[in-house]
């Protein structure tokens, strides 16, 4: 299986942090918060949707809330190969990283 | 809590948002936005909420547009790009199509430039939808009615004061009323046919553009005239024509020029030279004055202008209340008024009597040229569905590859559409191009105007874009159909038979190109045969070699003994007569009432009526069935009249000779005694029937005569012209030498036919093209995959001439199916356009033999060529390699 991007890693991540609450706002919010940048929702809405296609995530909608114009959450979850997959691309970072004590700059 | 509810979104940018990201209908993602949104509004206030919410809309959109773009334009554009290396490639197949498609399309835009210039007739006039012309109906004794755009002068005033909607009315005297006149201005003379006489208002109804004048004041003074830009320049060159003075040979005198206007356009169906006052008819004779306040006169065309186009049209209604009103003997009794709006003239006035409606036309015209040129450009279409589903078979690896590497059905219909469409555009360029070059003949011959100008530009693109489509469509949607259809497997091993379906579709096209041709070439060989026999049917008069010199003056009129005399002095001219109206007259022939001796007013019945002298039956051979013509006593002639048989036979008048009729003219009858009749001879065209005719004597109180007939030899008439000319002139100075020739005046009749005969000649031409050439396109198609067998059948021993017969067999098929169908179908309609002659030939046998022996020729012709060179090929070239 091809390996995640680190765009998709931090995305699934999220989700996982979020839980029940992973919706388009508070994951956008979570990356933000974790890489401290402004995400476009439209980066955040691709991604979401290729990963679903590629069925790492799966979503359930929530029932209408007012204060979204009346409209549905789309929640987000990882699914089984979701969790595989970060799990593989964990293991193989970590094998990357294996004796290496430091790079030289950790502490600047 | 009101606040808060006034800031949303902005709106166009949610919309975009709901149409890219609709997630199935719920929009969760238009809900995300949305509270993040509200989130920036608490930090950072609306205005930076509202354009960080646009930012984002952009930001999502974007990628998506642009792909689709990309994409979509490097897909399209590699459609085009193979569609031209196959254009390239089957040079015959390509060519075929763009001939048949350019030549339908040049016929049909033509024929579309055609139909808006007909359909704009009169248009140019502002106030077009709310003008409408008065028609008066005459009842006629045996149940008919006759037309007339021609009504009373004092109805259309007295219209105007009785009722509000009636806003205004204007008057007009054509020629048919006052005749021809000479005008002469220092040394030029000019004999004046095409003018009107018109009252001020004609400028507040109708918009014709004046050049010099204040269309308040023109008009107004008696012997006022406003000239065209044309007869102005005819007259005095480039000199200023206003304040010139114009003399004339009639009682009205000299007319002033006080303005100028720009010539008619030719669309529209009142066509003068010049405007003139109508008061001048007061200076012509004071009982004008009673003519034209009399309810009986129906002397002018009326037409109203309304306030509105509703009231207009509920007008019509209310003329018979209004004539009930005004009832007099005739008015309201024996004729009813009518209103026609404007839009109605040019096509809804066929039964029409004096009515100078220039270009009028029957609108059937526009439908037949509508059909022929849809049905030709369907032919074109059908060449091109044909060729391709036979071309794209040699191409089945292609589309398989296509399938194979995840071609959609969708994918592969729109590359076979963009391919006919390809085609289609390639074909109208060539067809503009082709009608550019056409188009001034056309013009010249059909004696219109046609171009695209900047009125009808828009609506002509439109058209003409619509055409490229639905060429491109309609031709490409069958291959498209049937090539999806296929399976991968069967297209990549190039396994194809063709489905029964595609070859039952393919040959029923082809039956339908013939059907067209057929009843093309059958439509040629009857109007031919039509217009051929009207030229040669017996009229019952000598036409030939005779020249009709006209009388313009009293001169000529009363000298008419002494230039008779003069005339025939000349060794050439052999017989002269002289006639108030001659057979075959080209300005009208007068009418009278005539009615059986102490008979009711209301059994009266307008005749024709013409007077003679003695030579006329002799000089025009026509044959006497009983008694005798004039003496030329003038006495003894001037109380009888010879009548034709029709007139024996309307009136029901048994033993004729002796018996009297009567006969009103301005309410006096005179009692007529029959000398004679003759037998009947055609005085009007061939569309008409021969109606009853009455022959009066030069003296009689009817009419009075016109016309000196001359018979000449054909030697020297160059000659004998310029002999007539002096003789003429010598007795009458003041006018000019006006001469016809019989035969011509008389062909003239049918040039209209003739027109429409030349009309269908080039359709069917083209069509004739169009189908032969995809029969080509098949025949070579059917070569190429029948080209085993014949080296097989070759092998065993099968002679050419064999193997040219099984080749046409299959073609012959259809051909003779599509004339089976095409005869009767030719036969119906040629029948409808025969109905419109009073004398017509009937189709027989042999035009259909004709027509279906000419479609049988030209295919065989057609697939021979292919048939005779596959037969020729050495077996061994096709058969060797499997």
């Amino acid at each position: 299986m091809k390996l995640l991007s680190r765009q998709e890693e931090m995305l699934l991540l999220a989700v996982w942090r979020l839980q029940h609450d992973a919706y388009g706002v508070l994951i956008r919010e979570k990356l933000k918060e974790i890489t401290g940048k402004e995400w476009a929702f439209g980066a955040i809405f691709t991604m979401l949707d290729r990963l679903v296609h590629k069925e790492l995530l799966t979503s359930y909608l929530t029932d209408p809330t007012p204060e979204r114009g009346g409209r549905s959450k789309r929640i987000y979850q990882l699914t089984i190969d979701g969790k595989k997959a970060l799990v593989e691309i964990k293991q193989i970072e970590k094998a990357m990283w294996e004796g290496i004590e430091g790079i030289g700059l950790e502490n600047n | 809590m009101n606040k808060e509810k006034k800031i949303s979104p902005p709106f166009f940018a949610e919309l975009i948002m709901k149409y890219f990201f609709p997630d199935k209908g719920k929009f969760t993602t238009v809900g995300d936005l949305e509270e993040s949104f509200y989130h920036e509004v608490n930090d950072n206030g609306t205005f930076k909420a509202k354009w960080w919410y646009c930012n984002e809309v952009y930001k999502s959109v974007n990628p998506i547009i642009k792909n689709t773009f990309y994409w979509g334009i490097s897909m399209i554009s590699n459609y085009f790009k193979l569609a031209w290396r196959n254009f390239l490639k089957y040079k015959t197949h390509s060519s075929i199509n763009l001939i048949g498609l350019t030549f339908g399309i040049a016929a049909s835009i033509i024929i579309l430039l055609f139909t808006i210039d007909e359909l704009n007739f009169d248009k140019f006039n502002t106030k077009y939808d709310r003008i409408g012309r008065l028609i008066t109906e005459e009842f006629q004794e045996n149940g008919d009615s006759r037309f007339y755009p021609l009504s009373a002068g004092i109805i259309g005033t007295t219209l105007v004061d009785e009722y509000p909607e009636v806003l205004n009315q204007t008057s007009l005297f054509d020629i048919n009323v006052f005749g021809r006149f000479t005008m002469q201005y220092e040394d030029f003379k000019h004999h004046e046919a095409d003018y009107l006489i018109a009252q001020p208002s004609f400028f507040e109804v109708f918009d014709y553009n004046l050049i010099i004048g204040d269309p308040q004041k023109l008009l107004h003074e008696p012997n006022e005239v406003v000239l065209t830009e044309t007869t102005a320049k005819m007259f005095f060159g480039n000199e200023n024509p206003i304040g010139k003075v114009i003399q004339t040979n009639r009682d009205w005198g000299n007319f002033k020029v006080t303005g100028l206007i720009e010539d008619p356009p030719g669309n529209s169906h009142l066509q003068f030279s010049m405007l003139i006052s109508f008061n001048s008819i007061f200076t012509e004779g004071s009982r004008w004055r009673q003519i034209v306040n009399h309810w009986d006169m129906s002397t002018m065309k009326t037409y109203l202008l309304f306030s509105n186009e509703s009231s207009m049209n509920a007008f019509g209604s209310k003329l018979k209340s209004f004539q009930d009103k005004h009832k007099t003997e005739v008015f309201g009794v024996t004729e009813a008024l009518h209103l026609q709006p404007m839009k109605d003239i040019h096509f809804g006035s066929n039964n029409f009597e004096m009515d100078r409606n220039f270009g009028a036309r029957s609108i059937n015209t526009i439908y037949i040229l509508g059909i022929i040129g849809f049905f030709i450009v369907l032919s074109a279409c059908i060449n091109y569905s044909n060729m391709s589903i036979a071309k794209y078979f040699n191409r089945a690896k292609e589309i398989g590859m296509r399938k194979v590497v995840g071609a959609t059905k969708k994918q592969l219909f729109i590359q076979i559409l963009s391919e006919s469409l390809f085609m289609s555009i390639l074909a109208v360029a060539a067809a503009i191009a082709l009608v550019y070059l056409l188009l001034p003949s056309f013009n010249n011959y059909l004696e219109k105007n046609l171009a695209v100008t900047s009125d009808n530009s828009l609506l002509f693109i439109t058209l003409l874009l619509t055409i490229t489509v639905l060429v491109g469509l309609i031709s490409g949607s069958l291959p498209a159909f049937f090539l999806t259809k296929l399976k991968t497997i069967s297209l990549m091993k190039m396994k194809l038979k063709p489905g029964n379906t595609v070859s039952v579709v393919k040959k029923s096209l082809v039956v339908l190109q013939f059907v067209i041709s057929i009843v093309m070439i059958f439509a040629t060989i009857t109007v031919y045969n039509q217009l051929s026999y009207i030229k040669n049917k017996d009229l019952g008069f000598d036409k030939e070699q005779m020249i009709i010199v006209d009388i313009n003056s009293r001169d000529s009129r009363n000298n008419f003994q002494s230039i008779k005399n003069e005339f025939l002095k000349s060794s050439s001219v052999s017989k002269v007569t002289v006639s108030s109206r001659v057979p075959g007259d080209w300005k009208g022939i007068g009418e009278v009432p005539v009615n059986r001796v102490g008979g009711n007013k209301n059994e009266e019945q307008r005749m024709f009526s013409i007077c003679a002298d003695e030579d006329f039956l002799n000089v025009y051979d026509i044959k006497l069935k009983e008694g005798n013509f004039f003496t030329g006593n003038v006495l003894l002639d001037s109380s009888t009249v010879v009548v034709n048989e029709a007139l024996i036979k309307n009136m029901n008048i048994s033993d004729p000779i002796g018996k009297f009729i009567q006969i009103n003219d301005r309410n006096i009858d005179y009692q007529m005694k029959i000398v004679g009749v003759v037998e009947d001879f055609n005085f009007h065209s061939l569309h008409q029937k021969v109606s009853p005719l009455v022959i009066s004597s030069i003296k009689s109180p009817f009419e009075v005569i016109d016309y000196y007939s001359s018979k000449i030899s054909m030697a020297n008439v160059k000659e004998t012209i310029a002999y007539l000319k002096t003789v003429h002139e010598k007795f009458d100075k003041g006018t000019v030498f006006e001469f016809n020739f019989l035969d011509e005046k008389i062909d003239e009749f049918y040039k209209q036919d003739i027109k429409e005969g030349t009309i269908i000649n080039t359709a069917s031409l083209i069509s004739i093209l169009i189908a032969c050439l995809g029969l080509f396109g098949l025949a070579s198609y059917t070569a190429q995959q029948k080209i085993k067998e014949i080296g097989i059948r070759k092998v065993l021993g099968a002679t050419v001439s064999e193997i040219t017969l099984i080749f046409s067999k299959e073609f012959l098929r259809l051909v003779i199916v599509a004339v089976l169908i095409a005869v009767p179908l030719g036969y119906y309609f040629m029948n409808q356009w025969l109905e419109s002659f009073a004398y017509r030939i009937n189709i027989g046998t042999m035009e259909i033999l004709l027509s279906a022996f000419a479609a049988v020729f030209i295919s065989v012709a057609t697939i021979s060529y292919q048939a005779i060179k596959s037969a020729n090929t050495n077996p061994i070239e096709t058969i060797r390699t499997e």
